[in-house]
């Protein structure tokens, strides 16, 4: 009984690859939309403005202080007692983006912070507006500074998106589990799994270098 | 550095399969250590939960009380999700499993199963709105069940095409994604069905999905815990503490079914 | 048998909070020796020493800690080894915190400036040494902001030891909601105790972090 045996949990392999399918397409709508987070949060927190300044603040130290798994219960067990109801598939989607967002909000603003303000001045004196100074002075080159970090942030969503499965959303953890409950065979569901997380990390890894070869190819210009 | 270790994994585990079994039965292993440790859900009112004044209760864990006290050693309470009753077993974790656990014939492979404690019905529960007759009303809706439970193996095998099961970790979650209106209905125990009924009279039991007889579970390959579990609910049977504790807990005391 | 959510169940809820404690001071503690080990490794003379630790930090960082967690559960239990949850559970956090705190370490140690290393060198002292005398003491004043901070992940991810059957701060949570059927109020209640905890931890960690940069200017 107790050495391994794969054989129930690799009979089951069509599971794992709609579990990985599910975990892809969450973790990558999480990383878009918490972008779009991160970014009015950076902005909100940088604006100059103290109401909407301290709201970015108490956002991200309420996230990042508490646990992602309570925040998911809160959301979905918890929303709807005050008439708040969404899909499962939802409450993963919305927390996780809530998540991802404070987090990318505190890379932002270190990455804008590293802006030199001389450029900020000469952007001024070339008559720019403020939107297009942001996006042109502040963003793209705040961007590439924190590619880095915002890559590592990306793959901690896709790792942090296992915790779903509590609220019956069908991903790789959740599937392992269900897996184990059929054969009875835990270590090896578990093994497997942590096999098919380590080859998604390394692919998402591998899109992010790709990307920031494109995005930011003058970096490796002369290279 | 983690692949070296799971080769020594699995190069103990090998060891471990080679080596002869244990020559001591664990009823004696008990008995000396003077603990036996015991599985049960705290999440799964009204067989596991925890009381006003934060003890653990409810039918299992009363059963497990006595079982203790009639071996004359003290007892540990292990808090057990239902998908890891059978890996706390296998793996040694605790000594039995006494956690709202059902006997199936998949189960029975794996692990022993003593004689049944409890006779329950799974059955189907949903607001009186949405009311429900058979497994075939149950398309298009979101039926909630517990992950590795009984009610998740019935439904994974007879629920109709087109129904979308969703599963959660212990019966706490279920019950709460029905009370939050997150699933239309779920199917759980005729036990827990009647305390939900409890607390929201608007959630009404539909129909019933199964008979569901339930017992105390072994580790396999050790005959003289298991003769010594049945010896006991035998006893418990026969001087009249099982029924009271059916009729305390679930509100009915029955006839049980023997092998 | 159904209850009100009260005062008591407040009461259970920060006693398990205090399990949430010990369980993270346990990793911790476990954390620092197996990260100290990770971070030497990975800054060691020998290649080969440094991609073990690399391959471990690697597949460590890049596995969820729900999964580690579950691993060292069975895992231990395949073994043959007895262990509680509790033990299971500091044991994969450990498995966890030795990975990023290595890192941290490893940051740390790499800051210190080569002059340094050379100014050693020049001293006659080898690597040991240099290590231990000069380079670790510098090292230790950076990673303490980090080091804070990581601890307040490490006190929220022990929430997911709740899966494998611990009871702490979560999983009371878990039962305290199925007991009373008022999952809004009592999740709110944990997530409220969480954030003392670890609005506690953050502001060390930036209390650190702005003496050591005061000290730094000066």
């Amino acid at each position: 009984m107790s050495y391994l045996d794969f054989s129930g949990t690799f009979l089951r392999a069509n599971l794992f690859v709609d579990a990985a399918i599910m975990t892809i397409v969450l973790s990558a709508i999480a990383t878009v939309l918490g972008m779009i987070v991160g970014i009015v949060g950076a902005a909100m927190r940088l604006s100059g403005n103290r109401v909407l300044s301290a709201i970015s603040a108490f956002y991200v130290e309420l996230i990042r202080n508490t646990p992602f798994l309570v925040q998911i219960y809160i959301v979905y067990f918890g929303l709807p007692a005050v008439g708040v109801r969404i899909t499962a598939f939802n409450a993963a989607i919305l927390s996780l983006t809530f998540y991802a967002g404070a987090y990318i909000t505190e890379i932002v603003r270190a990455g804008v912070l590293t802006v030199d303000k001389g450029q900020l001045e000469a952007a001024r004196t070339l008559g720019m507006s403020p939107g297009l100074t942001f996006r042109h002075v502040v963003l793209v080159p705040a961007l590439s500074a924190i590619f880095p970090a915002l890559t590592s942030q990306f793959v901690l969503i896709m790792l942090a998106s296992s915790v779903v499965s509590v609220i019956s959303v069908p991903e790789l953890t959740g599937v392992a589990n269900d897996i184990q409950g059929m054969t009875f065979r835990s270590l090896e569901a578990f093994l497997v799994v942590a096999a098919i997380y380590l080859a998604l990390t390394a692919a998402f890894k591998g899109v992010y270098a790709a990307i920031d070869r494109f995005i930011f190819s003058y970096r490796y210009v002369g290279r | 550095m983690r692949l070296l270790k799971t080769l020594m994994v699995g190069a103990v585990v090998l060891l471990a399969a080679i080596a002869p079994a244990q020559a001591q039965s664990l009823l004696d292993e008990i008995i000396q250590r003077g603990t036996l440790n015991v599985g049960v859900s705290l999440g799964t009112p009204p067989f596991g939960l925890i009381d006003s004044s934060m003890q653990p209760d409810g039918f299992d864990v009363e059963l497990a009380r006595m079982l203790a006290r009639d071996l004359g050693v003290q007892i540990n309470i292990v808090d057990t999700v239902a998908a890891n009753r059978i890996p706390s077993l296998t793996s040694g974790t605790v000594d039995i499993v006494i956690s709202s656990f059902s006997i199936t014939a998949e189960r029975a492979k794996t692990i022993n199963f003593s004689n049944t404690v409890y006779v329950d019905q799974q059955v189907y529960v949903s607001r009186s709105d949405k009311p429900a007759t058979a497994l075939a009303d149950l398309v298009g809706q979101n039926v909630g069940v517990t992950r590795s439970s009984t009610n998740d193996i019935i439904m994974t095998a007879k629920a109709v095409e087109g129904t979308n099961l969703q599963r959660y970790d212990d019966d706490a979650s279920t019950s709460q994604a029905l009370l939050a209106g997150q699933v239309d209905g779920i199917v759980t125990s005729g036990a827990l069905a009647r305390a939900i009924a409890e607390r929201d009279p608007g959630l009404v039991t539909q129909f019933v999905v199964a008979s569901a007889p339930m017992s105390i579970g072994v580790r396999r390959g050790d005959p003289d815990l298991l003769h010594w579990v049945n010896t006991a609910i035998f006893l418990l049977t026969n001087n009249g503490e099982l029924p009271a504790l059916q009729e305390k807990w679930m509100g009915v005391s029955m006839d049980l079914p023997r092998f | 048998m159904f209850q009100t959510f009260s005062v008591a169940h407040v009461g259970y809820l920060l006693q398990a909070a205090l399990w949430t404690l010990a369980l993270s001071g346990i990793a911790l503690v476990g954390g620092s020796i197996g990260g100290a080990l990770i971070a030497l490794l990975r800054v060691s003379l020998y290649a080969p020493l440094r991609w073990i630790a690399q391959v471990y930090i690697y597949v460590v960082q890049g596995t969820p800690l729900l999964v580690l967690l579950f691993i060292a559960y069975f895992g231990t239990k395949y073994l043959g080894i007895d262990t509680p949850p509790i033990v299971a559970a500091a044991a994969g956090l450990t498995l966890y915190a030795s990975a990023f705190l290595g890192e941290i370490w490893r940051g740390s140690v790499q800051s210190v400036g080569r002059g340094q290393w050379e100014g050693s060198e020049a001293l006659g002292l080898n690597w040991p040494q240099s290590m231990r005398y000069v380079i670790i003491p510098q090292a230790i004043r950076v990673s303490i902001p980090p080091t804070v901070g990581f601890s307040v992940q490490v006190v929220k991810n022990s929430a997911l030891a709740s899966i494998v059957g611990f009871i702490e701060l979560t999983r009371a949570g878990q039962i305290v909601a199925g007991a009373t059927f008022q999952p809004l109020q009592v999740y709110l209640t944990v997530a409220a105790i969480y954030f003392v905890i670890c609005s506690a931890l953050s502001y060390a960690s930036r209390a650190f972090d702005r003496r050591m940069s005061a000290t730094a200017a000066s």
